[in-house]
């Protein structure tokens, strides 16, 4: 009897103290790091890097809530904003363009900054890139809402919110590149520029492969045609 | 075994052969489509489709008239004339007979009275005596005292029966003169009662015959007009065309508005022109062939504009006639019946309107009937006045010129050739010119022909780049490389003060082509006022391809050649390349699209060159099978037309019976119906065809005023795609402020501007609804946390002060 008060007990407390921890989980890495990197991009990713503040974790969760946010601004942005049907909702889709792109600038970044001394690793760049998203969920969180509750004409609002997300993931992108490598101003600003090259590169890369593939499976599919045709052919005549 | 086999490959070829015809069946079946909100096609009904076979050129005997003396504008009207005609004959013979009958009846007693006399007595008696006298003649022939006695006796009744005789003619004369008198009187008695009757009946008679002779008289000159018709009929039938150089170039309807309803416009008559043939045909509502003209009669003291020495008269057919003239711009000939004559070489288009204009002198509205006609050959536009007998020669049938709109020398030099190629007039006879390789706009001239100005330009865009080594460039280098043109307009029609205009796509300096200002809508002073408020600019179709897959017709944008608007400001283009009539509503929505030239059959659009509202269906002039294609509409698009034109004038909702309070009744539509039951049901029922209402199962006799929500709603029901019928749902809800209905329908039209319009009102009012609910509970809440506050603080003050106090001491 007293056993099973104690298991009871335990297992209340169990479940307590994991609420406990995913409440500071949430709270400590998931918002109040990233808020003061944000306010403090410098100072925010020298406690990311050197401290090793940032948690894998962490940077999952956000890609997980970008491409949840995608979805639903997808599904549920207001009808003045959405022209989309949701027929043409694939989430499968959403989840490869989000995962896509991440990976892509990451390994950019990170062909980029080899070559240019930087100090950051591949883990590292790609924890950045995934707190860099942070103020692109929140943007993005609020977009729905708004969208759901402006007119046409408020919809200014909207788009500045919209906007202020996109900047500043650009800006803490930035500002995470000059910690993580420990670069200057303009080598900074090349290594972006570079980045982007070789995002470019990837993706052309990745186009011609398929391209490539389809082509094959195309000709194999023909001649797979053709000679089934053929033998319907015979059979008919 | 043999025949098995036979059978069995009969069998199979009968399969085969059937199958065949089904897999071309269903290829052929090509569905209509329209452009949903984001510019894809997606499958709808087409808005026209033809019903009958194209009137082809043969078949209008096009050419056939060109050399007749038969014109005349003539209706035939016989058989109406002739049911006046039997009416009369049969009121004349009843009069007649009604009076002989009235003296029949009255008169025939007096006669039959006349003939009876009285002598029946005595002939009794003579008959007994003569008996007597023969008896005792027999019995005893001696006794003559006896016979003699009797004759005595016979004797004397002869005598008395002479005498009574004689008394009863007297008698019976006095008699019938008596009923002579009677008969007189009852005469008179009778002619006095219908003299009244009679004379009226007389009068009528009377004015009936002159009306029947006057009728007589027309009928014959009708007949005589009928066979002059016949006889023309029978010439056009038995006279071969070659129409081998037809050309067709242009349709023009002449209409008039309703006088009911100026959204309703009546065709009167249409004017085809043919470039080849150096024609313009005039054809009735019937399609038939009135008047062909081609030469005019050209009269120097009769041009309004003294002109004369610049106006052309060649044909391309060689020139008869003797030379009377040459000069730098003309050659004018004398014919051999000694006047000058002006013939049409390629005509491109004709015009015609009714004017207005106040002659000053005597204060009274004047209308001139005015027909422009494009004559592209000679450089000039030539005007006719219709209905004027002194511009019409009746000897010889022919149209005397009124004026001729030649080149503008202040304008053009000589490098530059005036050709027109399409002219339509304002209200104040202005012309507005389409000319070949004028890429200013459109040429302006004044009444007189004098050159204005250009209105309505279509401008090429220049990149910034271009922009900056423009300003750069010196002007000869300008000059050297002055290779973008502007493009011209094609077709323009004139509707309520404002040109509506299309053009080819504008091909820009750096190479991008903007399809965006194919059609325009000018305003009077030059500006493009066209609504594009749809969901698509109006541009034809949306979605093209840029490169050439199979058929060079298929790349591209839309090539709008022609564009007609109707009475209630709905407009339809039809594109060259693909051969489809688009038509959209005064806002720019795109109501529907039809046609297409997939495919060979005669009613397909190979080479369309104008378009022609023709009431409500639409017919389309095709260059290339020199036919004159109708459309009419189909179910759907006469739906949405009566949609949008109850929009354009704001009628949305039906109106419905009220029962108003005041009155005790029920009311329609500021009818009042005299219906008292107050808990009565009403619906409207088909009555004759017509929608009537009925409250409490009587009828109001009050028709049904629907608006334009039940046309769109049945639009929406026939093609629940139609997203555009959705918005006009909405906007009925929105009237009568239900807002989320209205959100919902708005939203189902993808209509942001209005679905943000009735949002924003359901906002406001669940903000009034809920703002003083909540406000007060803040304040509440605020104020009483705040005196919660204060009150703890005092009791912790009490305590603090207490607890100080003590350790004070």
């Amino acid at each position: 009897m007293e056993n099973v008060q104690n298991t009871k007990k335990s297992f209340f407390k169990v479940v307590l103290d994991g609420l406990k921890k995913l409440g500071k989980f949430i709270v400590d890495d998931c918002i109040k790091l990233p808020t003061y990197i944000l306010a403090h991009p410098l100072k925010g990713f020298e406690e990311f890097k050197r401290y090793k503040k940032g948690k894998m974790s962490v940077a999952l969760v956000f890609v997980v809530l970008t491409i949840l946010v995608n979805i639903l601004s997808f599904q549920y942005n207001g009808f003045l904003v959405n022209d989309n049907n949701l027929k043409d909702l694939n989430s499968i889709e959403q989840i490869a363009y989000v995962a896509g792109a991440i990976i892509v600038v990451t390994i950019a970044n990170w062909s980029v900054t080899t070559l240019f001394d930087g100090k950051g690793n591949m883990k590292e760049i790609f924890m950045m890139i995934c707190y860099c998203l942070y103020p692109f969920i929140w943007a993005n969180g609020l977009g729905i809402l708004l969208s759901n509750i402006l007119t046409e004409d408020e919809m200014a609002v909207y788009t500045l919110v919209i906007g202020l997300g996109v900047v500043l993931l650009c800006y803490m992108f930035f500002f995470g590149i000059i910690s993580i490598h420990e670069y200057g101003l303009v080598q900074c600003l090349l290594t972006i520029l570079f980045t982007i090259v070789a995002a470019l590169i990837v993706i052309f890369a990745c186009l011609l492969f398929f391209d490539l593939f389809q082509r094959m499976y195309g000709f194999v599919y023909t001649i797979y045609r053709e000679i089934t045709l053929r033998e319907l052919l015979v059979n008919i005549l | 075994m043999k025949s098995n086999n036979m059978n069995k490959y009969m069998k199979k070829l009968v399969i085969f052969t059937l199958s065949i015809f089904l897999f071309v069946g269903v290829v052929n079946v090509k569905a209509g489509y329209t452009y949903d909100s984001k510019g894809e096609p997606i499958y709808s009904t087409e808005g026209f489709t033809v019903n009958e076979l194209p009137y082809t050129y043969s078949g209008l005997n096009i050419g056939a008239l060109k050399n007749a003396d038969l014109d005349k504008f003539i209706e035939v009207t016989t058989a109406k004339s002739d049911a006046k005609a039997l009416e009369i004959s049969d009121l004349s013979t009843q009069v007649s007979e009604k009076n002989a009958a009235i003296l029949a009846n009255k008169y025939g007693l007096v006669d039959d009275y006349d003939t009876k006399i009285r002598n029946t007595d005595h002939d009794e008696m003579i008959a007994y005596l003569k008996a007597q006298i023969a008896a005792a003649e027999k019995e005893s022939p001696k006794d003559e005292a006896k016979i003699e006695e009797l004759n005595k006796n016979l004797a004397s009744t002869e005598e008395a029966k002479a005498a009574l005789k004689e008394a009863d003619i007297k008698k019976n004369k006095e008699a019938a003169a008596k009923l002579k008198d009677e008969k007189a009187l009852v005469v008179a008695e009778i002619d006095a009662l219908s003299a009244a009757k009679q004379e009226q009946l007389k009068a009528e008679l009377k004015t009936l015959r002159e009306a029947k002779a006057v009728l007589d008289s027309e009928l014959a000159a009708l007949k005589a007009e009928k066979k002059v018709l016949d006889d023309r009929n029978t010439v056009l039938e038995t006279r071969k065309v070659n129409i081998s150089k037809a050309s067709p170039s242009d349709l023009y309807i002449f209409n008039i508005e309703d006088e009911d309803d100026e959204n309703i416009l009546i065709p009167q008559e249409m004017y085809l022109t043919d470039s080849g043939m150096n024609l313009v045909s005039v054809l009735n509502t019937d399609f038939q062939v009135v008047k062909e003209l081609h030469k005019f009669r050209l009269d120097e003291d009769k041009l309004k504009v003294p002109n004369f020495s610049a106006i052309k008269t060649q044909d391309d057919s060689g020139k008869k006639g003797v030379l009377i003239e040459t000069n730098a711009s003309s050659q004018k000939f004398y014919n051999e019946n000694g006047y000058y004559e002006l013939d049409l070489f390629a005509p491109t288009a004709a015009y015609r309107s009714i004017t207005k204009t106040l002659d000053v002198t005597t204060g009274t509205l004047e209308y001139i009937d005015l027909l422009y006609i494009c004559d592209k050959g000679n450089n000039q536009v030539v005007i006719l006045k219709l209905n004027d007998p002194e511009y019409y020669d009746a000897n010889t049938g022919l149209y005397v010129v009124y004026q001729v709109l030649t080149k503008p020398t202040d304008e053009l030099d000589s490098t530059k050739e005036f050709a027109p190629q399409k002219i339509v007039t304002d209200d104040k006879r202005r012309m507005y010119v389409i000319a070949d390789n004028i890429t200013q706009g459109i040429m302006q001239f004044s009444e007189e022909g004098k050159f204005q100005r250009y209105t309505g330009k279509n401008d090429i865009t220049l990149s910034a780049w271009e922009i900056f080594w423009r300003n750069l460039a010196s002007e000869s280098q300008l000059d050297s490389q002055s290779s973008n043109y502007n493009t011209s307009f094609n077709s323009m029609v004139y509707s309520d003060a404002m040109i509506y205009t299309t053009s080819l796509a504008i091909t820009n300096a750096d190479g991008t082509i903007n399809d965006k200002i194919m059609i325009k809508r000018i305003n009077p002073s030059g500006g493009d006022t066209l609504a594009r408020n749809g969901y698509k600019v109006p541009m034809g179709d949306v979605k093209y391809s840029n490169t050439t897959d199979r058929d060079d017709s298929e790349k591209g944008p839309s090539q709008l050649v022609g564009i007609t608007v109707n009475g209630y400001q709905v407009y339809s283009v039809v594109d060259k390349s693909r051969g489809r009539i688009f038509t959209y509503d005064k806002e720019g929505n795109l109501l529907y699209i039809s046609g297409g030239n997939d495919g060979t059959q005669a009613d397909k659009l190979n080479g369309p060159v104008s378009i022609q509202y023709f009431g409500e269906d639409i017919l389309v002039l095709d260059q290339l099978n020199k036919t004159i294609v109708k459309f009419e509409p189909t179910e759907i698009a006469t739906l949405i037309n009566e949609a949008v034109k109850l929009d354009n004038v704001g009628r949305r909702s039906t109106i419905e019976p009220t029962f108003s309070p005041k009155t005790g009744t029920w009311w329609i539509d500021k009818v009042d119906t005299g219906i008292k039951n107050k808990e009565a049901t009403y619906e409207y029922k088909n009555v004759d065809g017509k929608d009537i209402w009925f409250i409490d199962n009587q009828n109001t006799n009050v028709e049904v005023q629907k608006g334009s929500t039940y046309y769109w709603e049945k639009v929406v029901a026939l093609n629940a795609n139609y997203e555009y019928g959705y918005v006009g749902i909405g906007h009925r809800y929105l009237e009568e402020e239900n807002f989320e209905e209205a959100m919902r329908y708005f939203e189902l039209g993808k209509n942001r501007v209005y679905y943000s319009k009735a949002y924003k009102q359901y906002r406001d009012g669940i903000i009034r609804q809920w703002f003083t609910p909540v406000l007060v509970t803040v304040v509440v809440l605020i104020a009483g946390s705040y005196a919660y506050k204060t009150i703890k603080n005092k009791k912790l003050g009490i305590k603090k002060e207490e607890e100080t106090g003590v350790g004070d001491e």
